[in-house]
């Protein structure tokens, strides 16, 4: 028996010298071992908090993940954006890796990719400074951001199939890469595929590379898919995911995107430790508008984010503390935005002009955790009332809240 | 195939792409009954296929550099706050799809950015000419020189300096769906000969609703087969060429789709049409197929409304208009610039795609 083992453990280890393509036979690990990995993994951040806590973290590293969705509900604005979180230096909890962008719809437009980096980079440097910690983050800047995603048009499936199989090639001489995007898997699937046998097999073999890639490098995938409508006897039609049953095999976790009313939902359809949840998330515009002031420093402008809804208005903005310590001040904004869409007596939608001044208090809370770098935590500041004045309607009160992010976007750990 | 595929990989470096196309979709089990070699040898000939057609890799910081550098890649549509929220106009290399009921100015919209395209570029067009392609018989030369008389007086004080204009645009009168997937085939060498820079196809729904009226299962999802295709191929010219398209689509009435009709206490019907409601035509497939979507509506009576209801760089927006002499006239102060992200009852239109108040019709 020892004889053979040994034989065994030779013809393994030839095969591996020989072959680096393939990878040697895994060994079984235990459960403990894979836990630690797991947790000393960290997630890509989505900057949507509630579904980076409906992941447990952020976008998983190792794992397939697919988000699927109907048109125009932002699953291209979900991969710019994490094409760039990626990338956010690991003193703020990011991963600090490079990414790979496969385009198969041609949606990707740079300039606003351009855009979300700008935010991004601000709103990490704006953290920066009550925090010092420069040094990671000079190289953190928006021309590097974008110089460190590598982008692929692809123009049919057959360059879709040649650019996975080299990606490993690429991988090799750029080390770094933590995220590979494909958006979006579906779309030369759809179109000139008579032989559906061939199709589902392709999609396998696709599958199989993208397991194979995210587990041996240790880097997130991340897909997006398209919606179909299914008919079913005696039932009425609905939206699915594309690319049929089996596809749902491939990825991981999986998140559908879809409308509900006038909010967007992300649903965790499945996933392999955390529960069927559904969340609200917003795709927002980030333009620089807010005035704020603070004790010690200087009128600044700086970004956020409106959005508008019946009911509530969010106001999101990234705020500098004025000091380190914990601490309680007065602040003063005054949101400058000048339009507010409103309903008018024909129910149909118009946008007017509006004003809106907010005073608030600004609290800050001490982090949970005493590590003193990347801890991550938010502050929530709930004010009642805003006023508003609209040619067409009365001025009116009605209770918002404000969202104070003051370090860092949070995210649960999966055990936390 | 055994042993000529073999031969021809390996010793000659060109490659024909059916030859690719074999091999890439094949996987190694089967490669290696086919070949009839080694595992090894496979693999060579399936890297050397992978090298062979692979797309060139771009940092985005260079794509946006290059960008940068050819001047722009968005064409100015004119209207001042549609421009802006969408980065500066059209993108290059994407699909727009404009949608509307009937008489809303769709076609208006085309023939204003055909004139806009045949502008030099000094005068913020692109110098270049437009290929209309026609399904419905609704192109109107007369308007085309009406709109670019009225529109640009200064640049067209003369009749021949109007001339011009007609002679940038080409008009393709398409009858047949088929007859119009081969002119997008073979479109290339008249793009490239006549220097086109822009492609308007007006309307893609007319013949496809005319042909595939029976929406039985076959039929449709052929249809949707058509529409897949006719989108790749329009993809494929806006990429290659770094051109905008512009696709016209109409719209239909959805009958009884609950979650349209439940609402909350609070939150009032808009929709008072009882259980339909009018959407973009040709299904959620073919949304998925373009990249940017402009609704227009109409308001009241003589105004009408453009929203931006599927963009990759813009929120929703919406801003009125209204058509005179010279096109497409946007009213300066219904602007809705950015704060027009009103989710309000827009998102569950914008959902299966937006539903227009019938009250103009």
């Amino acid at each position: 028996m020892e004889d053979s083992l040994e034989i065994l453990k030779l013809v393994s280890g030839v095969d591996q010298g020989e072959d680096k393509c393939r990878i040697s036979a895994p060994k079984a690990v235990l459960a403990l071992d894979m836990l630690y990995k797991e947790q000393s993994l960290p997630g890509i951040v989505t900057f949507s908090e509630k579904i980076d806590s409906m992941l447990g973290g952020g976008i998983p590293l190792c794992k397939i993940t697919e988000f699927c969705g109907a048109p125009g509900i932002g699953k291209t604005q979900m991969c710019m954006q994490l094409a760039v979180d990626a990338q956010i230096p690991e003193c703020f909890g990011g991963v600090a890796g490079e990414v790979i962008y496969i385009d198969t719809e041609g949606s990707f437009i740079v300039e606003r990719l351009e855009d979300i980096a700008v935010a991004t980079v601000q709103h990490c440097k704006e953290m920066a400074d009550m925090e010092e910690e420069n040094e990671e983050l000079s190289a953190f800047t928006t021309e590097n951001v974008l110089s460190h995603i590598h982008y692929y048009r692809c123009q049919d499936y057959i360059e879709l199939l040649a650019t996975i199989n080299l990606i490993p090639d690429f991988i090799k001489k750029r080390p770094k890469v933590k995220l590979i995007i494909v958006d979006s898997i579906a779309f030369h699937f759809r179109h000139d595929f008579d032989d559906l046998s061939l199709r589902t097999r392709i999609l396998t073999m696709m599958a199989q590379s993208f397991i194979r890639l995210a587990t041996e490098h240790k880097l997130a995938v991340v897909l997006t898919n398209q919606m179909t409508t299914r008919f079913a006897h005696g039932e009425e039609s609905r939206l699915v995911p594309a690319l049929g049953e089996s596809w749902g095999h491939a990825s991981t976790i999986r998140v559908i995107l879809y409308w509900e009313k006038e909010q967007r939902y992300a649903w965790l359809y499945k996933s392999p430790n955390k529960q069927e949840t559904t969340v609200p998330y917003q795709v927002t515009v980030r333009s620089k508008y807010v005035m704020y002031k603070s004790p010690n420093k200087q009128e600044t402008t700086v970004p956020y984010q409106v959005t508008v809804r019946s009911k509530y208005m969010y106001v999101m903005y990234t705020c500098k503390s004025p000091n380190n310590q914990e601490t309680t001040v007065l602040y003063h904004v005054i949101v400058m935005s000048k339009y507010v869409t409103c309903k008018s007596p024909n129910k149909q939608e118009t946008t007017v002009p509006y004003h809106v001044l907010v005073m608030s208090k600004y609290v800050m809370y001490k982090s949970p955790n005493k590590q003193k770098t990347t801890v991550p935590y938010q502050v929530t500041v709930m004010s009642k009332y805003v006023m508003y004045k609209s040619p067409n309607k009365q001025e009116t009160t009605v209770p918002y809240h404000v969202l104070v992010m003051s370090k860092f976007v949070m995210y649960k750990s999966p055990n936390k | 195939m055994r042993l000529s595929s073999f031969f021809y990989i390996h010793n000659v470096n060109k490659l024909s792409s059916s030859m690719i196309k074999d091999v890439i979709s094949k996987s190694e089990l089967e490669l290696l009954k086919y070949l009839g070699t080694g595992i090894y040898t496979v693999r060579d000939v399936v890297q050397k296929c992978c090298e062979a057609c692979i797309p060139e890799c771009i940092t985005s910081f260079e794509l946006l550099e290059k960008r940068k550098q050819r001047g722009g890649s968005f064409f100015p549509t004119s209207l001042k706050d549609l421009d802006q929220v969408l980065h500066g106009g059209l993108p290059f290399g994407t699909i727009t799809e404009v949608a509307g009921p009937s008489g809303c100015g769709k076609t208006q919209f085309c023939v204003m950015l055909s004139v806009q395209a045949t502008l030099p570029t000094t005068e913020g067009g692109m110098g270049g000419a437009v290929l209309y392609i026609d399904t419905e018989s609704a192109f109107s030369p007369e308007r085309l020189m009406e709109v670019a008389k009225e529109k640009h007086p200064h640049l067209f004080m003369s009749q021949e300096s109007l001339v011009t204009v007609g002679q940038r645009v080409l008009v393709d009168v398409q009858q047949t769906c088929a007859g119009l997937i081969k002119r997008l085939e073979n479109l290339e060498e008249e793009i490239i000969s006549h220097k086109v820079k822009l492609i308007v196809v007006d309307s893609i729904a007319s013949l496809v609703r005319k042909e595939y009226t029976n929406c039985g299962g076959n039929r449709l999802a052929e249809r949707t087969n058509f529409l897949s295709r006719q989108a790749a191929l329009l993809k494929n010219l806006a990429e290659v060429f770094n051109i905008p398209v512009v696709v016209t689509n109409q719209i239909t009435t959805r009958i009884g789709h609950k979650k349209t009709i439940e609402f909350e206490e609070d939150n009032p019907p808009e929709l008072t049409s009882d259980s339909g409601y009018v959407t973009a035509a040709l299904g959620n497939t073919w949304s998925h197929n373009i990249n940017t979507r402009l609704i227009l509506q109409y308001l009241d009576g003589h105004v009408r409304q453009v929203m931006v209801a599927k963009s990759p760089v813009s929120p929703f927006t919406s801003f009125n208009y209204v058509i005179e002499n010279k096109g497409i006239v946007q009213l300066e102060q219904t602007g809705g610039h950015y704060a027009g992200t009103d989710p309000g009852s827009q998102n569950i239109r914008v959902r299966s795609s937006l539903p227009i108040s019938l009250a103009g019709t």
